[in-house]
Protein backbone atom coordinates (compact mmCIF):
# COMPACT_ATOMS: atom_id res chain seq x y z
CA UNK A 1 0.00 0.00 0.00
CA UNK A 2 1.70 3.14 -1.16
CA UNK A 3 -0.43 5.62 0.74
CA UNK A 4 -2.27 5.22 3.97
CA UNK A 5 -4.79 7.45 5.51
CA UNK A 6 -4.98 8.86 8.99
CA UNK A 7 -8.00 7.00 10.24
CA UNK A 8 -7.66 3.60 11.80
CA UNK A 9 -7.44 0.63 9.52
CA UNK A 10 -10.72 -1.16 10.18
CA UNK A 11 -9.86 -4.49 8.62
CA UNK A 12 -9.44 -6.42 11.80
CA UNK A 13 -11.60 -4.38 14.08
CA UNK A 14 -15.04 -5.48 15.22
CA UNK A 15 -16.21 -1.89 15.49
CA UNK A 16 -20.01 -2.01 15.19
CA UNK A 17 -19.97 1.03 12.88
CA UNK A 18 -18.73 -1.20 10.11
CA UNK A 19 -21.63 -2.27 7.94
CA UNK A 20 -19.40 -4.18 5.59
CA UNK A 21 -15.87 -5.45 6.08
CA UNK A 22 -13.95 -7.15 3.32
CA UNK A 23 -10.81 -8.70 4.65
CA UNK A 24 -8.06 -9.99 2.39
CA UNK A 25 -10.17 -11.59 -0.31
CA UNK A 26 -8.67 -13.41 -3.29
CA UNK A 27 -11.04 -14.01 -6.17
CA UNK A 28 -10.54 -15.99 -9.36
CA UNK A 29 -12.32 -16.44 -12.66
CA UNK A 30 -11.41 -20.03 -13.40
CA UNK A 31 -7.63 -20.10 -13.18
CA UNK A 32 -7.17 -16.39 -13.55
CA UNK A 33 -6.41 -14.61 -10.28
CA UNK A 34 -8.28 -11.30 -10.29
CA UNK A 35 -8.33 -9.92 -6.74
CA UNK A 36 -5.24 -10.05 -4.51
CA UNK A 37 -5.85 -9.64 -0.76
CA UNK A 38 -8.40 -6.90 -1.22
CA UNK A 39 -9.53 -5.33 2.05
CA UNK A 40 -11.96 -2.51 2.49
CA UNK A 41 -14.68 -1.43 4.85
CA UNK A 42 -17.86 0.58 4.57
CA UNK A 43 -19.29 2.23 7.66
CA UNK A 44 -22.95 2.63 8.49
CA UNK A 45 -24.45 5.50 6.47
CA UNK A 46 -21.37 6.13 4.37
CA UNK A 47 -20.89 6.44 0.65
CA UNK A 48 -17.60 4.79 -0.26
CA UNK A 49 -16.19 5.01 -3.77
CA UNK A 50 -14.21 2.19 -5.35
CA UNK A 51 -12.40 3.63 -8.34
CA UNK A 52 -9.71 2.58 -10.77
CA UNK A 53 -9.06 2.05 -14.42
CA UNK A 54 -10.94 -0.42 -16.58
CA UNK A 55 -10.37 -4.08 -15.74
CA UNK A 56 -8.66 -3.68 -12.36
CA UNK A 57 -11.22 -5.75 -10.44
CA UNK A 58 -13.87 -3.25 -9.34
CA UNK A 59 -16.78 -5.31 -10.65
CA UNK A 60 -15.17 -8.50 -9.34
CA UNK A 61 -15.05 -6.95 -5.87
CA UNK A 62 -18.79 -6.27 -6.05
CA UNK A 63 -19.47 -9.76 -7.44
CA UNK A 64 -17.45 -11.26 -4.60
CA UNK A 65 -19.51 -9.41 -2.00
CA UNK A 66 -22.79 -10.41 -3.65
CA UNK A 67 -21.79 -14.08 -3.75
CA UNK A 68 -21.85 -14.21 -7.56
CA UNK A 69 -18.13 -14.95 -7.80
CA UNK A 70 -17.24 -16.07 -4.28
CA UNK A 71 -13.67 -15.42 -3.13
CA UNK A 72 -11.38 -18.42 -2.65
CA UNK A 73 -9.91 -16.96 0.52
CA UNK A 74 -10.49 -14.05 2.83
CA UNK A 75 -13.69 -13.07 4.59
CA UNK A 76 -16.61 -10.75 4.02
CA UNK A 77 -18.69 -9.61 6.97
CA UNK A 78 -21.97 -7.76 7.12
CA UNK A 79 -22.85 -6.24 10.51
CA UNK A 80 -20.31 -8.56 12.06
CA UNK A 81 -21.69 -11.78 10.53
CA UNK A 82 -19.62 -13.65 8.02
CA UNK A 83 -21.35 -13.90 4.63
CA UNK A 84 -18.42 -15.16 2.54
CA UNK A 85 -19.54 -17.66 -0.07
CA UNK A 86 -23.24 -17.59 0.74
CA UNK A 87 -25.54 -17.92 -2.24
CA UNK A 88 -26.61 -14.58 -3.76
CA UNK A 89 -30.23 -14.89 -2.63
CA UNK A 90 -29.11 -15.40 0.97
CA UNK A 91 -26.86 -12.36 0.76
CA UNK A 92 -29.77 -10.34 -0.60
CA UNK A 93 -31.87 -11.52 2.33
CA UNK A 94 -29.29 -9.96 4.64
CA UNK A 95 -29.95 -6.51 3.26
CA UNK A 96 -27.27 -6.24 0.58
CA UNK A 97 -28.62 -5.21 -2.80
CA UNK A 98 -26.92 -5.02 -6.18
CA UNK A 99 -27.36 -2.66 -9.10
CA UNK A 100 -25.24 -4.29 -11.80
CA UNK A 101 -23.17 -2.83 -14.55
CA UNK A 102 -25.27 -2.35 -17.67
CA UNK A 103 -28.34 -2.40 -15.41
CA UNK A 104 -29.61 -5.83 -16.52
CA UNK A 105 -33.29 -5.06 -16.31
CA UNK A 106 -35.56 -7.79 -17.67
CA UNK A 107 -36.25 -6.34 -21.09
CA UNK A 108 -39.20 -8.57 -21.97
CA UNK A 109 -40.99 -7.78 -18.70
CA UNK A 110 -42.90 -4.56 -18.09
CA UNK A 111 -41.61 -1.99 -15.61
CA UNK A 112 -44.18 -3.15 -13.09
CA UNK A 113 -43.32 -6.83 -13.62
CA UNK A 114 -39.65 -6.05 -13.01
CA UNK A 115 -40.62 -4.52 -9.69
CA UNK A 116 -43.04 -7.34 -8.81
CA UNK A 117 -40.22 -9.80 -9.35
CA UNK A 118 -37.97 -7.88 -6.97
CA UNK A 119 -40.74 -7.78 -4.37
CA UNK A 120 -41.31 -11.54 -4.79
CA UNK A 121 -38.74 -12.61 -2.22
CA UNK A 122 -40.08 -10.34 0.52
CA UNK A 123 -41.92 -11.99 3.35
CA UNK A 124 -44.44 -9.22 3.91
CA UNK A 125 -46.84 -7.34 1.65
CA UNK A 126 -45.03 -4.58 -0.20
CA UNK A 127 -47.87 -2.58 -1.74
CA UNK A 128 -46.99 0.52 0.32
CA UNK A 129 -43.41 0.34 -0.82
CA UNK A 130 -44.47 0.07 -4.46
CA UNK A 131 -46.28 3.37 -4.11
CA UNK A 132 -43.27 4.96 -2.40
CA UNK A 133 -41.06 3.75 -5.25
CA UNK A 134 -43.41 5.14 -7.88
CA UNK A 135 -43.54 8.47 -6.03
CA UNK A 136 -39.78 8.69 -5.99
CA UNK A 137 -39.35 7.54 -9.60
CA UNK A 138 -42.10 9.38 -11.45
CA UNK A 139 -40.85 8.34 -14.85
CA UNK A 140 -41.35 4.71 -13.90
CA UNK A 141 -44.86 5.46 -12.68
CA UNK A 142 -45.71 6.83 -16.13
CA UNK A 143 -44.28 3.73 -17.77
CA UNK A 144 -45.59 0.95 -15.54
CA UNK A 145 -46.96 -1.11 -18.41
CA UNK A 146 -44.12 -0.46 -20.83
CA UNK A 147 -41.57 -3.22 -21.55
CA UNK A 148 -38.34 -2.43 -19.75
CA UNK A 149 -36.37 -3.13 -22.91
CA UNK A 150 -37.95 -0.09 -24.57
CA UNK A 151 -36.93 2.36 -21.81
CA UNK A 152 -34.11 4.87 -22.28
CA UNK A 153 -30.77 4.20 -20.60
CA UNK A 154 -31.54 6.65 -17.80
CA UNK A 155 -34.95 5.12 -17.19
CA UNK A 156 -33.45 1.63 -17.13
CA UNK A 157 -30.95 2.83 -14.54
CA UNK A 158 -33.80 4.20 -12.42
CA UNK A 159 -35.60 0.88 -12.77
CA UNK A 160 -32.47 -1.05 -11.76
CA UNK A 161 -32.13 1.13 -8.66
CA UNK A 162 -35.85 0.93 -7.85
CA UNK A 163 -35.70 -2.84 -8.23
CA UNK A 164 -32.85 -3.04 -5.73
CA UNK A 165 -35.00 -1.33 -3.10
CA UNK A 166 -37.91 -3.80 -3.17
CA UNK A 167 -37.84 -7.20 -1.54
CA UNK A 168 -35.96 -7.60 1.73
CA UNK A 169 -35.07 -4.27 3.40
CA UNK A 170 -31.96 -2.83 1.73
CA UNK A 171 -29.31 -1.31 4.00
CA UNK A 172 -26.24 -1.75 1.81
CA UNK A 173 -26.39 -0.89 -1.86
CA UNK A 174 -23.67 -2.03 -4.27
CA UNK A 175 -23.79 0.27 -7.29
CA UNK A 176 -21.73 -0.78 -10.29
CA UNK A 177 -21.08 1.95 -12.87
CA UNK A 178 -24.41 3.75 -12.49
CA UNK A 179 -23.29 6.62 -14.74
CA UNK A 180 -22.17 4.40 -17.60
CA UNK A 181 -23.53 5.47 -20.97
CA UNK A 182 -25.77 8.21 -19.58
CA UNK A 183 -26.02 11.82 -20.75
CA UNK A 184 -24.53 14.37 -18.32
CA UNK A 185 -27.95 15.65 -17.26
CA UNK A 186 -29.12 12.11 -16.46
CA UNK A 187 -25.91 11.47 -14.50
CA UNK A 188 -26.92 14.44 -12.34
CA UNK A 189 -30.33 12.81 -11.73
CA UNK A 190 -28.64 9.55 -10.76
CA UNK A 191 -26.37 11.45 -8.35
CA UNK A 192 -29.40 13.10 -6.75
CA UNK A 193 -31.01 9.70 -6.25
CA UNK A 194 -27.86 8.26 -4.72
CA UNK A 195 -27.71 11.21 -2.29
CA UNK A 196 -31.40 10.85 -1.41
CA UNK A 197 -31.04 7.13 -0.72
CA UNK A 198 -28.00 7.80 1.42
CA UNK A 199 -29.94 10.48 3.34
CA UNK A 200 -32.57 7.81 3.98
CA UNK A 201 -29.90 5.74 5.69
CA UNK A 202 -28.75 3.39 2.92
CA UNK A 203 -25.02 2.63 3.04
CA UNK A 204 -23.50 2.72 -0.43
CA UNK A 205 -20.47 1.18 -2.10
CA UNK A 206 -20.09 2.94 -5.42
CA UNK A 207 -17.97 1.49 -8.21
CA UNK A 208 -17.23 3.98 -10.96
CA UNK A 209 -15.06 4.48 -13.97
CA UNK A 210 -16.16 8.10 -13.77
CA UNK A 211 -13.95 8.87 -10.78
CA UNK A 212 -14.90 12.52 -10.53
CA UNK A 213 -18.57 11.67 -10.22
CA UNK A 214 -17.94 9.01 -7.60
CA UNK A 215 -15.50 11.08 -5.56
CA UNK A 216 -17.93 14.02 -5.63
CA UNK A 217 -20.51 11.84 -3.87
CA UNK A 218 -18.38 9.71 -1.58
CA UNK A 219 -16.84 10.43 1.79
CA UNK A 220 -14.05 7.93 1.41
CA UNK A 221 -12.42 6.23 -1.54
CA UNK A 222 -10.37 3.18 -2.39
CA UNK A 223 -8.33 2.87 -5.55
CA UNK A 224 -7.83 -0.52 -7.17
CA UNK A 225 -4.98 -1.31 -9.51
CA UNK A 226 -4.36 -4.76 -11.01
CA UNK A 227 -6.55 -6.40 -8.41
CA UNK A 228 -4.95 -4.70 -5.39
CA UNK A 229 -5.99 -1.80 -3.20
CA UNK A 230 -3.24 0.74 -3.84
CA UNK A 231 -4.66 3.81 -2.18
CA UNK A 232 -7.30 4.83 0.30
CA UNK A 233 -8.16 8.24 1.60
CA UNK A 234 -10.93 10.78 1.99
CA UNK A 235 -12.67 11.21 -1.34
CA UNK A 236 -12.02 14.96 -1.36
CA UNK A 237 -8.38 14.46 -0.60
CA UNK A 238 -8.00 12.11 -3.58
CA UNK A 239 -9.99 14.42 -5.82
CA UNK A 240 -7.58 17.30 -5.09
CA UNK A 241 -4.44 15.12 -5.21
CA UNK A 242 -3.51 15.70 -8.83
CA UNK A 243 -0.58 13.28 -8.87
CA UNK A 244 -2.63 10.43 -7.40
CA UNK A 245 -5.52 11.12 -9.77
CA UNK A 246 -3.15 10.98 -12.67
CA UNK A 247 -1.20 7.98 -11.46
CA UNK A 248 -4.12 5.76 -10.55
CA UNK A 249 -6.95 7.00 -12.69
CA UNK A 250 -5.33 8.67 -15.66
CA UNK A 251 -7.20 11.88 -14.92
CA UNK A 252 -5.19 14.98 -15.80
CA UNK B 1 -61.63 -35.50 -50.21
CA UNK B 2 -63.12 -32.75 -48.03
CA UNK B 3 -63.94 -35.38 -45.48
CA UNK B 4 -60.37 -36.62 -45.18
CA UNK B 5 -59.02 -33.06 -45.00
CA UNK B 6 -61.42 -32.18 -42.18
CA UNK B 7 -60.57 -35.39 -40.40
CA UNK B 8 -56.85 -34.75 -40.80
CA UNK B 9 -57.32 -31.22 -39.47
CA UNK B 10 -58.88 -32.46 -36.26
CA UNK B 11 -56.25 -35.19 -35.94
CA UNK B 12 -53.55 -32.59 -36.51
CA UNK B 13 -54.92 -30.23 -33.88
CA UNK B 14 -55.28 -33.09 -31.43
CA UNK B 15 -51.71 -34.18 -32.06
CA UNK B 16 -50.56 -30.56 -31.93
CA UNK B 17 -51.91 -29.85 -28.46
CA UNK B 18 -50.42 -33.05 -27.06
CA UNK B 19 -47.08 -32.29 -28.73
CA UNK B 20 -47.31 -28.87 -27.08
CA UNK B 21 -47.63 -30.57 -23.68
CA UNK B 22 -44.39 -32.45 -24.34
CA UNK B 23 -42.54 -29.52 -25.92
CA UNK B 24 -43.62 -27.07 -23.17
CA UNK B 25 -41.45 -28.80 -20.59
CA UNK B 26 -38.54 -29.13 -22.97
CA UNK B 27 -38.53 -25.46 -23.89
CA UNK B 28 -39.10 -24.17 -20.34
CA UNK B 29 -36.26 -26.35 -19.02
CA UNK B 30 -33.98 -25.08 -21.75
CA UNK B 31 -35.06 -21.48 -21.21
CA UNK B 32 -34.33 -21.50 -17.51
CA UNK B 33 -31.48 -23.94 -17.07
CA UNK B 34 -29.89 -24.03 -20.53
CA UNK B 35 -30.24 -27.79 -20.35
CA UNK B 36 -31.08 -29.78 -23.46
CA UNK B 37 -32.98 -32.67 -21.94
CA UNK B 38 -32.71 -35.74 -24.11
CA UNK B 39 -34.45 -37.78 -21.42
CA UNK B 40 -37.64 -35.78 -21.87
CA UNK B 41 -38.99 -38.30 -24.38
CA UNK B 42 -38.24 -41.10 -21.92
CA UNK B 43 -40.34 -39.32 -19.29
CA UNK B 44 -43.17 -39.13 -21.83
CA UNK B 45 -42.77 -42.86 -22.43
CA UNK B 46 -42.80 -43.60 -18.69
CA UNK B 47 -46.03 -41.64 -18.49
CA UNK B 48 -47.47 -43.94 -21.14
CA UNK B 49 -46.30 -47.13 -19.39
CA UNK B 50 -47.33 -46.11 -15.88
CA UNK B 51 -50.64 -45.02 -17.39
CA UNK B 52 -51.02 -48.37 -19.11
CA UNK B 53 -50.32 -50.34 -15.91
CA UNK B 54 -52.58 -48.20 -13.75
CA UNK B 55 -55.40 -48.24 -16.31
CA UNK B 56 -55.27 -52.00 -16.79
CA UNK B 57 -54.64 -52.94 -13.14
CA UNK B 58 -57.20 -50.61 -11.58
CA UNK B 59 -59.47 -50.48 -14.60
CA UNK B 60 -59.55 -46.71 -14.50
CA UNK B 61 -58.26 -44.43 -17.25
CA UNK B 62 -58.90 -41.47 -14.95
CA UNK B 63 -56.63 -42.84 -12.24
CA UNK B 64 -53.95 -43.29 -14.90
CA UNK B 65 -54.40 -39.73 -16.13
CA UNK B 66 -53.90 -38.33 -12.63
CA UNK B 67 -51.39 -40.75 -11.08
CA UNK B 68 -48.95 -41.31 -13.95
CA UNK B 69 -47.96 -37.61 -14.16
CA UNK B 70 -47.52 -37.50 -10.38
CA UNK B 71 -45.23 -40.55 -10.36
CA UNK B 72 -43.20 -39.23 -13.29
CA UNK B 73 -43.07 -35.80 -11.62
CA UNK B 74 -41.50 -37.39 -8.52
CA UNK B 75 -38.99 -39.26 -10.71
CA UNK B 76 -38.25 -35.97 -12.48
CA UNK B 77 -37.55 -34.30 -9.14
CA UNK B 78 -35.05 -36.99 -8.25
CA UNK B 79 -33.46 -36.79 -11.67
CA UNK B 80 -33.04 -33.01 -11.45
CA UNK B 81 -31.79 -32.99 -7.89
CA UNK B 82 -29.30 -35.84 -8.07
CA UNK B 83 -28.05 -35.86 -11.63
CA UNK B 84 -28.60 -32.52 -13.38
CA UNK B 85 -28.03 -30.08 -10.54
CA UNK B 86 -24.30 -30.76 -10.14
CA UNK B 87 -23.84 -29.99 -13.84
CA UNK B 88 -25.53 -26.58 -14.07
CA UNK B 89 -23.28 -23.94 -15.52
CA UNK B 90 -20.99 -26.51 -17.15
CA UNK B 91 -20.47 -27.11 -20.81
CA UNK B 92 -23.84 -28.16 -22.35
CA UNK B 93 -22.16 -31.31 -23.68
CA UNK B 94 -22.30 -32.70 -20.14
CA UNK B 95 -26.07 -32.23 -20.06
CA UNK B 96 -26.43 -33.91 -23.43
CA UNK B 97 -24.33 -36.89 -22.38
CA UNK B 98 -26.10 -37.22 -19.05
CA UNK B 99 -29.65 -36.91 -20.32
CA UNK B 100 -28.95 -39.12 -23.32
CA UNK B 101 -27.56 -41.73 -20.94
CA UNK B 102 -30.63 -41.44 -18.74
CA UNK B 103 -32.87 -41.88 -21.78
CA UNK B 104 -31.05 -45.09 -22.75
CA UNK B 105 -31.24 -46.39 -19.17
CA UNK B 106 -34.95 -45.68 -18.88
CA UNK B 107 -35.57 -47.41 -22.19
CA UNK B 108 -33.63 -50.44 -20.91
CA UNK B 109 -35.70 -50.57 -17.74
CA UNK B 110 -38.92 -50.26 -19.75
CA UNK B 111 -37.92 -53.19 -21.99
CA UNK B 112 -37.09 -55.25 -18.90
CA UNK B 113 -40.31 -54.47 -17.02
CA UNK B 114 -42.93 -54.18 -19.76
CA UNK B 115 -41.34 -56.07 -22.64
CA UNK B 116 -40.87 -55.10 -26.25
CA UNK B 117 -44.42 -55.44 -27.51
CA UNK B 118 -46.74 -52.55 -28.16
CA UNK B 119 -49.59 -51.85 -25.77
CA UNK B 120 -52.53 -49.54 -25.83
CA UNK B 121 -54.15 -47.78 -22.89
CA UNK B 122 -57.88 -48.59 -22.88
CA UNK B 123 -59.91 -45.47 -23.56
CA UNK B 124 -62.36 -44.29 -20.90
CA UNK B 125 -65.87 -45.71 -21.39
CA UNK B 126 -67.38 -42.28 -22.06
CA UNK B 127 -65.09 -41.70 -25.02
CA UNK B 128 -65.00 -44.98 -26.90
CA UNK B 129 -67.58 -44.00 -29.48
CA UNK B 130 -67.52 -41.61 -32.37
CA UNK B 131 -69.41 -38.51 -33.36
CA UNK B 132 -70.56 -37.44 -36.80
CA UNK B 133 -70.35 -33.79 -37.69
CA UNK B 134 -71.56 -33.05 -41.22
CA UNK B 135 -69.78 -35.43 -43.57
CA UNK B 136 -67.09 -36.49 -41.08
CA UNK B 137 -67.00 -39.03 -38.30
CA UNK B 138 -64.53 -38.43 -35.48
CA UNK B 139 -63.66 -40.61 -32.52
CA UNK B 140 -64.99 -38.75 -29.45
CA UNK B 141 -61.69 -39.50 -27.73
CA UNK B 142 -59.91 -37.13 -30.13
CA UNK B 143 -62.26 -34.36 -29.07
CA UNK B 144 -61.64 -35.22 -25.42
CA UNK B 145 -57.84 -35.02 -25.91
CA UNK B 146 -58.21 -31.76 -27.78
CA UNK B 147 -60.33 -30.18 -25.06
CA UNK B 148 -58.31 -31.40 -22.08
CA UNK B 149 -54.98 -30.36 -23.59
CA UNK B 150 -56.28 -27.00 -24.75
CA UNK B 151 -57.63 -26.21 -21.29
CA UNK B 152 -54.32 -27.14 -19.65
CA UNK B 153 -52.26 -25.14 -22.16
CA UNK B 154 -54.52 -22.12 -21.75
CA UNK B 155 -54.15 -22.20 -17.97
CA UNK B 156 -50.35 -22.45 -18.25
CA UNK B 157 -50.28 -19.66 -20.82
CA UNK B 158 -52.36 -17.40 -18.59
CA UNK B 159 -50.19 -18.21 -15.57
CA UNK B 160 -46.96 -17.50 -17.43
CA UNK B 161 -48.28 -14.14 -18.61
CA UNK B 162 -49.83 -13.02 -15.34
CA UNK B 163 -48.75 -14.81 -12.17
CA UNK B 164 -45.74 -14.01 -10.03
CA UNK B 165 -44.42 -17.46 -10.86
CA UNK B 166 -44.81 -16.76 -14.57
CA UNK B 167 -42.90 -13.49 -14.23
CA UNK B 168 -40.22 -15.38 -12.35
CA UNK B 169 -39.98 -17.99 -15.11
CA UNK B 170 -39.76 -15.42 -17.88
CA UNK B 171 -37.15 -13.44 -15.96
CA UNK B 172 -35.10 -16.56 -15.25
CA UNK B 173 -35.12 -17.53 -18.91
CA UNK B 174 -33.59 -14.10 -19.53
CA UNK B 175 -31.04 -13.70 -16.70
CA UNK B 176 -30.86 -16.32 -13.97
CA UNK B 177 -28.00 -14.67 -12.11
CA UNK B 178 -29.89 -11.40 -11.75
CA UNK B 179 -32.97 -13.24 -10.48
CA UNK B 180 -30.84 -14.99 -7.88
CA UNK B 181 -29.30 -11.69 -6.78
CA UNK B 182 -32.80 -10.27 -6.29
CA UNK B 183 -33.19 -12.71 -3.44
CA UNK B 184 -34.88 -15.62 -5.19
CA UNK B 185 -33.62 -19.17 -4.70
CA UNK B 186 -33.48 -20.17 -8.36
CA UNK B 187 -32.50 -23.77 -7.65
CA UNK B 188 -35.96 -24.35 -6.13
CA UNK B 189 -37.54 -22.81 -9.20
CA UNK B 190 -35.42 -25.09 -11.40
CA UNK B 191 -36.66 -28.19 -9.60
CA UNK B 192 -40.24 -26.94 -9.82
CA UNK B 193 -40.03 -26.29 -13.54
CA UNK B 194 -38.37 -29.64 -14.20
CA UNK B 195 -41.02 -31.54 -12.25
CA UNK B 196 -43.77 -29.62 -13.99
CA UNK B 197 -42.26 -30.34 -17.41
CA UNK B 198 -41.89 -34.03 -16.58
CA UNK B 199 -45.50 -34.29 -15.39
CA UNK B 200 -46.80 -32.60 -18.56
CA UNK B 201 -44.80 -35.00 -20.73
CA UNK B 202 -46.24 -37.94 -18.77
CA UNK B 203 -49.75 -36.55 -19.15
CA UNK B 204 -49.22 -36.41 -22.91
CA UNK B 205 -47.91 -39.99 -22.73
CA UNK B 206 -51.17 -41.17 -21.18
CA UNK B 207 -53.36 -39.16 -23.55
CA UNK B 208 -51.55 -40.35 -26.67
CA UNK B 209 -51.08 -43.86 -25.26
CA UNK B 210 -54.77 -44.39 -25.83
CA UNK B 211 -54.69 -43.32 -29.50
CA UNK B 212 -51.20 -44.09 -30.70
CA UNK B 213 -49.58 -46.97 -28.86
CA UNK B 214 -47.40 -47.39 -25.80
CA UNK B 215 -44.10 -48.90 -26.93
CA UNK B 216 -40.40 -48.80 -26.06
CA UNK B 217 -39.62 -46.60 -29.06
CA UNK B 218 -42.19 -43.89 -28.31
CA UNK B 219 -39.76 -41.78 -26.27
CA UNK B 220 -37.08 -41.69 -28.92
CA UNK B 221 -39.78 -40.98 -31.50
CA UNK B 222 -41.42 -38.02 -29.80
CA UNK B 223 -38.17 -36.35 -28.81
CA UNK B 224 -37.48 -35.61 -32.48
CA UNK B 225 -40.86 -33.95 -32.96
CA UNK B 226 -40.45 -32.11 -29.67
CA UNK B 227 -37.02 -30.73 -30.59
CA UNK B 228 -38.27 -29.63 -33.99
CA UNK B 229 -41.11 -27.83 -32.21
CA UNK B 230 -38.83 -26.16 -29.68
CA UNK B 231 -36.44 -24.99 -32.39
CA UNK B 232 -39.23 -23.69 -34.64
CA UNK B 233 -40.97 -21.97 -31.73
CA UNK B 234 -37.76 -20.39 -30.43
CA UNK B 235 -35.69 -21.91 -27.64
CA UNK B 236 -37.19 -21.09 -24.25
CA UNK B 237 -40.48 -19.68 -25.49
CA UNK B 238 -43.67 -21.36 -24.27
CA UNK B 239 -45.80 -19.33 -26.65
CA UNK B 240 -43.55 -20.36 -29.53
CA UNK B 241 -43.76 -24.02 -28.55
CA UNK B 242 -47.56 -23.96 -28.62
CA UNK B 243 -47.76 -22.37 -32.07
CA UNK B 244 -45.03 -24.61 -33.46
CA UNK B 245 -46.65 -27.72 -31.96
CA UNK B 246 -49.95 -26.94 -33.70
CA UNK B 247 -48.04 -26.41 -36.93
CA UNK B 248 -46.19 -29.71 -36.56
CA UNK B 249 -49.38 -31.54 -35.59
CA UNK B 250 -51.11 -30.31 -38.74
CA UNK B 251 -48.12 -31.03 -40.97
CA UNK B 252 -47.94 -34.56 -39.56
CA UNK B 253 -51.64 -35.17 -40.15
CA UNK B 254 -51.76 -33.66 -43.65
CA UNK B 255 -48.46 -35.29 -44.50
CA UNK B 256 -49.90 -38.70 -43.60
CA UNK B 257 -52.71 -37.95 -46.02
CA UNK B 258 -50.40 -37.09 -48.94
CA UNK B 259 -47.30 -39.19 -48.40
CA UNK B 260 -47.28 -41.20 -45.16
CA UNK B 261 -43.66 -42.25 -45.53
CA UNK B 262 -42.40 -38.70 -45.88
CA UNK B 263 -43.95 -36.99 -42.82
CA UNK B 264 -40.67 -36.81 -40.94
CA UNK B 265 -39.05 -35.25 -43.97
CA UNK B 266 -41.79 -32.58 -44.03
CA UNK B 267 -40.98 -31.71 -40.39
CA UNK B 268 -37.33 -31.08 -41.14
CA UNK B 269 -38.06 -29.15 -44.31
CA UNK B 270 -40.42 -26.95 -42.29
CA UNK B 271 -37.76 -26.46 -39.63
CA UNK B 272 -35.14 -25.54 -42.23
CA UNK B 273 -37.48 -23.02 -43.84
CA UNK B 274 -38.35 -21.38 -40.52
CA UNK B 275 -34.70 -21.18 -39.51
CA UNK B 276 -33.74 -19.64 -42.85
CA UNK B 277 -36.36 -16.93 -42.43
CA UNK B 278 -36.05 -16.47 -38.65
CA UNK B 279 -32.81 -17.98 -37.33
CA UNK B 280 -33.93 -17.73 -33.70
CA UNK B 281 -37.31 -19.37 -34.33
CA UNK B 282 -40.79 -17.86 -34.32
CA UNK B 283 -40.54 -16.43 -30.81
CA UNK B 284 -36.83 -16.78 -30.16
CA UNK B 285 -34.30 -14.58 -28.37
CA UNK B 286 -35.18 -11.40 -30.31
CA UNK B 287 -38.23 -11.14 -28.07
CA UNK B 288 -36.37 -11.05 -24.75
CA UNK B 289 -37.59 -13.43 -22.03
Amino acid sequence: MSRSNTEADGNHSVDSDHRLIIDGINTFYGDSHVLFDVSLSVDDGEIVALVGRNGVGKTTTIRSIMGLTPPRSGTIRKDGDEITGLEPHKIRARGISWVPEERRVFGGLTVHENLRLAAHSASEDQSDRFEAIYERFERLDERRKQKAGTLSGGEQQMLAIARSLLGPETDVLLLDEPSEGLAPQIVEDVKDIIRELNDDGVTILLVEQNAEMALGLAERAYVLEKGRVVHRSDANELLTDRSAMEEYLGVH
Amino acid sequence: MIESILRATLLGLQLGVTFALVAAGLTLIFGMMDVINFAHGALYMLGGYFGYTIATQFGSFWAALVLAPIIVGVLGAAMEKFTLRPLYGRNPLYHILLTYGLAVMIQGVVLEVWGASSQQIPRPGQFTGSITVGPVTYPTYWLFVLVVSTVILTVIWYAIENSNLGILMRASAHDTEMVNALGIDVSKVFTGVFVFGAALAALAGVLLGATRSVNPGMGAGIIIEAFVIVVIGGLGSFKGAVYAALLIGLVTAYGALVAPTLTELFLFVLMAVVLLVRPSGLFGATEAA
